[in-house]
């Protein structure tokens, strides 16, 4: 299969797949097509927010709430941790019970003295990764063993 | 109430019921290897509740990893000093380690050859992980 990409800021940007008959690869494309561009409302205070799912560094529950974390700020959304996981697919991952962490904006890993795995994202925020998370957070970032 | 007492208190909850599960198993093999192996009502009571309370200091501790205010000096001393005491109460008052003062300095570098050498292995092993993750994401 051919693939052009092309630049031109002055379209709107699309993608079209041209396949004899629907397969694998068209669909994994449309999903992932489909995931970047959702949209959420986050809430701060009185304001409504459109958020888009690639520039969310984490989801996070606190005081109940779930969080989205941008490098704006932080606005809460209505949705639950749980719908979010099955609606942003393999872009995020779960690194503890309470954040799914967007793998693009994972900038480095460290160790605690502890012995507690920490992620540092793009923006400094920093959180753990629990012992559970571990085995599936090894698997996204692509490491087999 | 704070998050780190909360966690402390739901560790604790979640998993101290193990410790008497493990003094249970650990007396039916000695009843089952000694000849003469017999406890009164109240040697098993002290060694249930103590045991719960060792297992429920246990998981509590764990959250001291985890606050992030504290450093890493205070967290660490904070572990040890809570397993050590827990543990070490535990083996006297159950009569499982005779309380003389050279029996507890032997536990004691027993405790922490054993301690620190546990958790030196866990950090090796997470440092290990941490690398190879940094890798891919470079």
């Amino acid at each position: 299969m051919k693939c052009t990409i092309i630049t031109d800021p002055n379209r709107e940007e699309e993608v079209q797949i041209f396949v004899h008959q629907k397969n694998d690869l068209a669909q994994r494309i449309e999903a992932l097509v489909l995931e970047d561009s959702r949209e959420w409302i986050g809430f701060w205070e009185r304001e409504a927010v459109r958020l888009r799912t690639e520039e969310i560094v984490y989801f996070i529950v606190e005081d109940g709430k779930v969080w989205a974390r941008t490098t704006e700020g932080r606005f809460w959304i209505k949705e639950r941790l749980y719908t979010v996981e099955s609606l942003v697919g393999e872009r995020f991952v779960k690194i503890h019970q309470s954040c799914l962490a967007n793998i693009q904006q994972m900038k480095r890993f460290d160790t605690s003295i502890a012995g507690t795995l920490l992620v540092t994202f793009q923006n400094g925020d920093r959180e753990y990764v629990s012992r559970r998370q571990l085995k599936t957070v090894k698997e996204r970032i692509g490491i087999t063993k | 109430m704070n998050t780190y007492v909360k966690e402390f208190l739901h560790r604790g909850m979640l998993f101290g019921g193990f410790g008497p599960v493990i003094v249970g198993i650990v007396y039916y093999i000695l009843s089952l290897t000694l000849t003469e192996f017999y406890l009164t009502g109240g040697e098993v009571l002290l060694a249930i509740v103590s045991t719960y309370l060792l297992a429920f200091l246990q998981a509590g501790a764990s959250v001291f990893h985890q606050v992030e205010h504290w450093s890493v000096a205070k967290s660490l001393f904070f572990h040890f000093a809570t397993l050590y005491l827990s543990y070490s109460l535990c083996y006297v008052v159950n009569q499982w380690i005779p309380f003389a003062w050279e029996v507890l300095l032997i536990f004691t570098g027993c405790f922490a050859a054993g301690y620190f050498l546990i958790f030196f292995i866990v950090v090796l092993s997470i440092r290990s992980v941490q690398r190879r993750l940094n890798r891919k994401l470079q």
